[in-house]
Order: C-alpha cells, then sequence, then structure tokens
C-alpha cells in the first residue's frame, strides 16, 4: 500500500502540489485524473523519489516512510514508475532492457555475472504476459509505438514490484490498443498487482480503476469508485464539463476488447 | 615589493589571449554548444600565417605542403615510384609584406577558418550528443597542430613586435606600455560583444536560439547563421589578438594551443554565458600566473609545485564546487545517440587463430614489426579503458593517459625501489591506478558532456604536474626505472632472452607478457559487456533517470566504470613502464590523452573491436610501422588521423569497427540472397542497424 500525507511540491514560487493525501490500496487499480497541469506527473516523480529538494511530506510504503529514500532504492523496495514519454534503454535489447530491472546488482552478481549466463524466468513472465517473447531480441527502436509502451509497463512490473505507477500509458494509442491495455491492466490487478494509472483518457480510467482521485491546481478535488466521482458535482464542473454524457455513455459497458486485438497492439 | 607588482602586472600579457579565448569559447558555446579545445590552435596557426608572411613574405596554402606526396607514397604501394612534381602550396606575396596586407591577409583567413570550423566540423555534428562533439573540437585541434607543424616546423619562430615597447612606471615597477594597451583592446572587444549580444536584434536571436533553437528557427531566425557568424567572430578576436600577444607569448606550435586549459577555466568563471567574467578571468589568471612564478622563486614559504600549471585546475574545481555543474546546458533541436554498444562476438576459434598469428608475429617478425605490435597490443588495453568509462556508461575521460601513468611510476617504486615481486607489484600499480580513477571519477560524478571533458583533463594535467615530475611513489624529477618483469622465474623484460627469434630487442619475451594482458583484457570486456553490470552501464549510458527509476545505482556505476576503466589504463601502463625500461613523465603527459581519445573514436570507442582497430592505428603501433613500409605517412600521421577523426564523427559515429561490421553484414546478406535467389537483393548498406 502506498500512501501520501500532505505531499507539497514546490518549484521556486510555484506549489505544484499543495497537500495532497492519495492512497493506493493493495491489489486495486487506483486511478489519478486530473487536466493537464494538475500535477500528476509531479506527484509522480515525487514519490519515486525524483524530487527530492522541491518535495515535503509523507510518503509510506506499506507503512515505512520513504520520502526521503532515493529513485534507484525505491525500485529495489518495490516502487516502480513508468513515463509518460517512454524513456527505454535504447541501445540494449527488450529482454535486456528488462533485465536491468529484475534484480538489484550486487557485487555477487556484478562477480558471477561475467561467466554466469543470467537467468530469469520472471523476465519470460512478464514479456509472456505482454505478448512481446517474439521481439524479446529486439532493440526498443524497431518496436512499434504501442509495443514500446508496453515493454515500458513490463519494465516497471519486472522488479517483483509493490506498486506500479503508470503516467500516461495510454498516451498515443487508438482505442482499440487502449481498451486492450485497459484489459490487461484489470487482470494484472486481478492477479494481486497494485497499480496507480494516471490518465487523460477519463474513459480508460473510469473503466478499470477500483478507486480514482481527482486532481486539480494540485489538490485532490474529489475521491472515491467511479461512480462516486463521476457524479460528483466538483469533477463534472471542473473537469468532465461537457464531456459528462459521452463518458457516461463510454463507461455503460465495460471496455470491450474487440475480436482480432487479443495480441499485443502492433 | 615593486619587483611582485612588475610581475603581477607583466602578467597581463598572456592573460589577454588568455581572455580572448575565453571569450572566443564563450562565443562558440552561445552559438553552437560547443568547448571548443581547438580553439587556442586556431590563434596560433592565425599567428603562424602573419608571422610567416612578414618574415618570409610567404602566405602558405593550407592545409598541407604538398599533399602530392600523398599520392606518390601511395603509388609506391604498387611498387611505383615517381617523385612527386612540387605542388605550389605557397603564394609568393614579396618580401616586406606590408603591415597592414599582412594583417588584412591574416583576418581573411581566420574568417575562412571560422567558416571551416562551422560548416566542416560543427555544422554537421548540430546533432550529436556531447561527447562526440568534445572530440570533435579535440580533432580540430589534432589536426591544426599538425597542420602547424608540417608546415612551419617545432622551431619557435621570431615574432614581430608591434605595440610600442616603452615601458611605464607604475608605483616603482617598470611595465611594458603594451600590457595596458592589450588590456585595453580586451576590454573594447568584451564591451563591443556585450552591447551586440544586449542590444542588436542578431544578438538577442543568439540569445534565443541557445535558449530554444527549435522556437527561435520557427520564428525565422537562422540559429545556422548565427552560429557561422559566432565562430568567424570567435576565431577573429583569437588571431587577432594572438599576433598583438604573439611577442610576449613567443610563438611555437605548443604555446597558445594550450593555453586553451586556462582559457576554458576563465569562461567557466563566466559560466560559458558572460563575455565580462570570461575576459575579466582571463587577465586574471595570466596575471595570477605570473606573480605565482616569481614567488616560488623568490619565497620560500611558497612550495615549488609548478603552481602556475595547477592554478586553472584550482579556479575549475572551485567554480564547479561552488555551482555544481556550471555550464548551462544548451537548448538544441533534438540529439542523436552515441556508437551503437553492441556486444561483441567471441567465436573461440578465430579468436584462437588470431592469438596465435599475432604471437608468431611477435617472435619471428622483424624488430619494429614486434615493436610496432608491442605498441599496438599496449594501445588495445588503454582504448578499453575508454570502451568502459566512455564506450558503455558515456563518460568523456581525458586523464586515462595519466591513470595508466599512475601504474608505471607506481610499478617502478613497488618492484625496482621497494623489492616487491612484479606477480604482486603489478596487480598493485593496477589498483592503484584504480583507486585514482575512483577519486577522478569522484570528483566527475555531479557533471557530465562537456564539463565532464574539463574536469578529467585538469586531473589529468594535475596528475602529471603534482606527481609524475616530483620525486616520490609516483613520480620523479630524473628518470623512473622499471625491472625487468619477472614471473615464475622468467624474465619477461625488452632486452631478456628468449628461446626463439632473432635475440635482438626487442625480445620476444616482453611481447609474449603483453599479448597475455591484451587478450586477458579484451575477453574480460567482452564479458563485462555481456554481464548484467555491462547492461546496467549501457542502461545508464542511454538514460540516467530512466536506469535510477528501474533500480539501478548510478552513481554506483559511473564509479565502477571509472575505476574498472583506470585499472585498465594502470594495466597498460605498467606493461609500458615494463616495455621501456626507464621512462619520464612527458610519456604520460595529458595530451597524450586527447590524442588517445581522438583515435579511440576513430577505431570505435563503444566495442572491443572498436579497440582493436585503435590499438592498431595508434602512433607507434603496427598500423604506423606498415603504413611507413608502404606509405609515407610519418610526419601526416597525426594530421590524417585527426582530420578523419572529424569526418568519422560527422558521418558515421560507429568508427571503423562500425563500419567494418556493417559492411560484413551488408556481404553477408548479398550472399544470403545470392545462395537463396540466385541474384542480388539490393538492401541498402546503411540501413542494417
Amino acid at each position: 500500500m502506498l500512501e501520501s500525507r500532505a505531499l507539497r511540491v514546490a518549484f521556486g514560487g510555484v506549489e505544484a502540489l499543495a497537500g495532497v493525501d492519495i492512497v493506493c490500496r493493495q491489489a486495486e487499480l487506483t486511478g489519478l485524473i486530473g487536466p493537464n497541469g494538475a500535477g500528476k506527473t509531479t506527484f509522480i516523480d515525487a514519490v519515486t523519489g525524483f524530487l527530492p529538494s522541491n518535495a515535503s511530506g509523507e510518503v509510506l510504503l506499506d507503512g515505512q516512510d520513504i520520502s526521503s529514500a532515493p529513485p534507484h532504492e525505491l525500485s529495489q523496495r518495490g516502487l516502480n514508475r513508468t513515463w509518460q514519454s517512454l524513456e527505454l534503454f535504447d541501445d540494449i535489447d527488450v529482454w535486456s532492457n528488462l533485465a536491468v530491472a529484475s534484480q538489484p546488482l550486487t557485487l555477487r552478481r556484478a562477480v558471477t555475472g561475467l561467466w554466469r549466463r543470467q537467468r530469469d524466468e520472471r523476465i519470460e513472465e512478464v514479456l509472456e504476459r505482454f505478448d512481446l517473447s517474439s521481439v524479446s531480441s529486439r532493440l526498443p527502436q524497431e518496436l512499434s509505438l504501442g509495443q514500446r509502451k508496453l515493454v515500458g509497463i513490463a519494465r516497471a512490473m519486472v522488479a517483483r514490484s509493490r506498486i506500479v505507477l503508470l503516467d500516461e500509458p495510454a498516451a498515443g494509442l487508438d482505442r482499440a490498443e487502449t481498451a486492450w491495455l485497459g484489459a490487461r491492466l484489470r487482470s494484472m490487478v486481478e492477479d494481486g498487482a497494485t497499480l496507480l494509472l494516471v490518465d487523460h483518457d477519463m474513459g480508460l480510467v473510469l473503466s478499470v480503476c477500483d478507486r480514482i482521485f481527482v486532481l486539480e491546481f494540485g489538490s485532490v478535488i474529489a475521491e472515491g469508485t467511479p461512480e462516486e466521482v463521476r457524479q460528483d458535482p466538483r469533477v463534472v464542473e471542473a473537469y468532465l464539463g461537457e464531456e459528462h454524457s459521452e463518458v457516461g455513455d463510454r463507461s455503460a459497458s465495460p471496455p470491450e476488447v474487440p475480436r482480432g486485438h487479443r495480441e499485443a497492439p502492433r | 615589493m615593486s619587483l611582485y607588482l612588475q610581475f603581477l602586472l607583466i602578467g597581463i600579457g598572456t592573460g589577454v589571449i588568455i581572455g580572448a579565448l575565453a571569450i572566443g569559447l564563450t562565443l562558440s558555446f552561445r552559438a553552437s554548444g560547443v568547448i571548443n579545445f581547438g580553439h587556442g590552435a586556431i590563434a596560433t596557426y592565425i599567428t603562424y600565417v602573419f608571422v610567416e608572411m612578414r618574415n618570409n613574405g610567404e602566405y602558405p596554402v593550407p592545409p598541407l605542403p604538398n599533399p602530392l606526396a600523398l599520392a606518390a607514397g601511395m603509388a609506391g604501394w604498387f611498387g611505383l615510384h615517381f617523385d612527386a612534381p612540387d605542388f605550389p602550396t605557397v603564394i609568393d606575396v614579396g618580401e616586406g609584406t606590408s603591415l597592414s596586407t599582412a594583417i588584412a591577409v591574416a583576418m581573411a583567413t581566420a574568417v575562412l577558418l571560422g567558416l571551416a570550423a562551422h560548416f566542416l566540423v560543427f555544422k554537421p555534428l548540430r546533432y550529436a550528443p556531447a561527447t562526440a562533439k568534445v572530440v570533435a573540437s579535440i580533432g580540430m585541434l589534432l589536426s591544426l597542430q599538425a597542420v602547424v607543424v608540417l608546415r612551419f616546423g617545432s622551431q619557435p619562430k621570431h615574432a614581430e613586435v608591434l605595440l610600442p615597447d616603452a615601458t611605464v612606471n607604475v608605483l616603482g615597477a617598470q611595465i611594458p606600455r603594451d600590457r595596458f594597451l592589450l588590456l585595453g583592446l580586451l576590454l573594447a572587444v568584451t564591451l563591443a560583444l556585450w552591447a551586440a549580444f544586449r542590444f542588436t536584434r542578431f544578438g538577442i536571436a543568439t540569445r534565443a536560439s541557445a535558449e530554444n533553437e527549435e522556437i527561435a528557427t520557427l520564428l525565422g531566425y537562422s540559429a545556422d547563421f548565427q552560429a557561422a557568424v559566432s565562430w568567424v567572430v570567435a576565431s577573429v578576436i583569437a588571431g587577432g589578438v594572438g599576433i598583438l600577444v604573439a611577442p610576449i607569448t613567443g610563438v611555437s606550435p605548443g604555446r597558445m594551443t594550450l593555453l586553451i586549459v586556462p582559457a576554458v577555466a576563465a569562461a567557466l568563471v563566466g559560466a560559458f554565458s558572460s563575455f565580462w567574467a570570461s575576459a575579466l578571468a582571463g587577465v586574471g589568471i595570466g596575471m595570477a600566473q605570473s606573480l605565482i612564478f616569481i614567488l616560488e622563486q623568490r619565497q620560500g614559504w611558497v612550495p615549488d609545485l609548478d603552481l602556475a600549471e595547477i592554478l586553472p585546475l584550482a579556479v575549475i574545481a572551485v567554480v564547479m564546487a561552488l555551482r555544481g555543474d556550471a555550464i548551462p546546458g544548451r537548448g538544441a533541436v533534438g540529439s542523436e545517440r552515441l556508437p551503437l554498444a553492441y556486444a561483441d562476438r567471441i567465436r573461440p576459434v578465430p579468436v584462437a587463430l588470431f592469438v596465435l598469428a599475432v604471437l608468431a608475429a611477435s617472435i619471428w617478425l622483424p624488430f619494429e614489426y614486434r615493436n610496432g605490435i608491442n605498441n599496438s597490443l599496449i594501445g588495445i588495453i588503454l582504448a578499453l579503458s575508454l570502451v568502459v568509462v566512455t564506450g558503455f556508461v558515456g563518460q568523456v575521460s581525458l586523464a586515462q593517459v595519466a591513470l595508466s601513468g599512475i601504474a608505471a611510476f607506481g610499478l617502478g617504486s613497488y618492484v625496482a625501489e621497494a623489492g616487491i615481486p612484479f606477480i604482486l607489484g603489478y596487480p598493485m600499480a593496477i589498483a592503484t591506478a584504480a583507486l585514482f580513477g575512483l577519486v577522478v571519477g569522484a570528483l566527475a560524478l555531479r557533471s557530465r558532456g562537456p564539463s565532464l571533458a574539463i574536469i578529467t583533463l585538469g586531473a589529468g594535467i594535475a596528475i602529471e604536474a603534482v606527481l609524475f615530475r616530483r620525486d616520490g611513489w609516483f613520480g620523479t624529477s630524473r628518470r623512473a626505472r622499471a625491472e625487468a618483469p619477472e614471473l615464475f622465474g622468467i624474465e619477461f623484460g625488452s632486452v631478456s632472452e628468449f628461446f626463439l627469434g632473432d635475440g635482438k630487442q626487442p625480445s620476444p619475451a616482453i611481447g609474449v607478457l603483453i599479448l597475455a594482458v591484451a587478450v586477458a583484457a579484451c575477453v574480460f570486456v567482452s564479458l563485462l559487456r555481456r554481464s548484467p553490470t555491462g547492461r546496467q552501464m549501457l542502461a545508464v549510458r542511454a538514460n540516467e533517470r530512466a536506469a535510477a527509476a528501474a533500480g539501478v545505482n548510478v552513481a554506483r556505476i559511473k564509479l565502477s566504470a571509472f575505476m574498472i576503466g583506470a585499472g585498465l589504463a594502470g594495466a597498460a601502463g605498467g606493461l609500458k613502464a615494463a616495455q621501456l625500461g626507464s621512462f619520464q613523465s612527458d610519456t604520460f603527459g595529458w595530451a597524450a590523452s586527447l590524442v588517445l581519445i581522438a583515435y579511440a573514436y576513430l577505431g570505435g570507442i563503444s566495442t572491443v573491436s572498436g579497440a582493436l582497430w585503435t590499438g592498431t592505428l595508434v602512433g607507434a603501433g603496427i598500423g604506423t610501422v606498415v603504413g611507413e613500409e608502404f606509405i609515407v605517412l610519418g610526419r601526416y600521421e597525426t594530421y590524417i588521423a585527426g582530420t578523419f577523426l572529424i569526418a568519422e564523427l560527422a558521418f558515421d559515429a560507429d568508427g571503423i569497427a562500425g563500419s567494418t561490421r556493417r559492411f560484413n553484414r551488408y556481404v553477408a546478406g548479398k550472399l544470403r540472397a545470392l545462395r537463396h535467389h540466385g541474384a542480388p537483393a539490393s538492401a541498402p548498406m546503411g540501413s542494417v542497424p
């Protein structure tokens, strides 16, 4: 379980997050939505230790304060993230991209790794899950955007994460691909994963998340189940506006995975 | 007291050229995001052109004395011997060229050189990673330096005094008046530049481009045009001030070229953005160096530590410590990748055959070939040290040769002085180098790209000045001595007896030892590339933030790379010491590190096969020996290396190793296509990643 308490982030005089309390419960898919500039990515950056000199407040991972830990340590402790702008390791193949994250590098591994080939079923398993097995020896630049997005998520998942923060994983994907991704995230949560989904796509967030936090101007203006959030007047006013009816329509039926799109988005 | 005041003020002379170079560095950085290590060499070349015209009435047509000699040498390869006709490489402007003509022509040359620097070197590299740009500017330094030596010889020249040399009395000290005139000139130039950047449309546009080139371009400003103008102005200032200062600094190939180090320090004080701070810091450094010089001579309490040489480094260190990464990032349109770091495939049989062939060659070939092979093998190990630091982790290091020197001097002390057996002393020397590498890495932890280059260059110079040239564990004021390595009762020195071969020096024994270490180093780096550590290194190189988020301890990976790299450099240094038997600090001088990174980029900086090419090419290596036999490369070597380096960076950053790999794959693809379809397929050669 990940919990932020009165998390503040200030860049100079500009307050990007003004005391945010967000809870991601175990084995749930938590959504974080809000208009551009609301502070969604800033929240992920702050929680994962990338803003050590700008952030204040408490961040708890399974009850332990992690607000002063550096990013690599947080990753090793099970808090992982993806990036809106992919940020894959371009010089190494997909398998190696995952291998970097799969286990921390101890001195022992560094030495024995010189002659012993790393075998890691976890990597194969995650590749399998994201339909990436067939491209595991390709370089990231040889993949489609959708596949690269999946590599980013797979890389964050492979480290036996306790929680993964997904920064706009659906950005740039088409509708069918988004739906496929939503179903995949949902099934991961059913298998026990804990996820935070930050996205623009209201349809996706409202349809797959268990709980949703709505961020605006650096503050949480609403939280609750998708149903509660959808009916919250502040949310309707601040974010959904005239889109409301469209969102309602879409969420009436859960995301349907179109036939022929069972495979990874190409 | 007046003596010290006199030296302080006399130092203005050198200070002005440092300041002028610093302004030029700032200007070209703001225009192209390049820290031009070749800027001092531009000043040198222009000064030489001027001196040559005034002294001999000849205008040299750049860049080479007689390009046809190259063709003649190439023909000699095929057994055709002819005397190359004398190519008209000078324009006779007549004895006694007037001063104004000479200055005008020299300045015109400066304009051309500035344009050439922009259009031939840095414009093609506009999208290249910072590391590649740094290396390209080193290539420019090497080429220009080589041209100057080829053209004008390495002897110092007489320089004409252009400014009045009468003295004025300042508080009892007699100071030549030219110092104040030069200072006035520098301040006027600085004022003009400051005003131009502040008030003119051109200046504002350049600032905008530095901030965000893409947007500035969309607004209709040509960043390209601005950069070209900036390069021309920087080059003219450097040349003009160079000509005026020449009587003070002297005209020799190295003098102004190497003032680039204090100039970088001065530009750093101005954060590569303030002309005023850069100029004044330059003058200050020149004055302080002059004062330190006399204090060391006259005052007992001042330690004789070559402090004047270390001063620029102290300035760099203080600025970096106070401001962190002091060089502002410059907005550019995208950025290209570093050379591809593919894992070399190790095929046991071909590798074993190759090693056996080298072994046979280093036993039975004539001695000059044996020596060339030994130099190349040591070069390979040095190149591998850069493969780890620069190729795998993306950190430029200009300190590798100095680090190898630590092991060389250390080995001398441990074995020859302290009597420790070689089998212990050699690993100890390597470990010492690794330790120093760790320190350099720690200093460099917070910086990247150009500022990292500056810090490591500074560290190299400091190691040379503080350790190598003074008596102690890691240096000597005379010549250091290394005993013939002895392992298991067998001597492996250059003059040791060996049961095979012709009995001439170098003995095959040292060759065997060097080959063994080189093979071990190659295998080690290949394994490292494929190991979890190697993957983390490449992850850090590709994207530090993402690597940290994926659980990679970025600082630790960088430090390990510096340590491993320094250890490899140390392995090479120890062998060099054993090969030479006796050596001096200049074998491991910091300039050698610049040449090394040039060759390493040329060979292919991110792969083991690239290191093999680097070793082949490296000075006095087997490539040179074979080359001398067939082509008269000799004197042209550095020039060719520098030029090829720039071309390599501009057209194909993967080095010779990358090009051959692509070629091999292309041929293999064709062959496969032939076999399958009976006709060649038309795959474009550049398309295979």
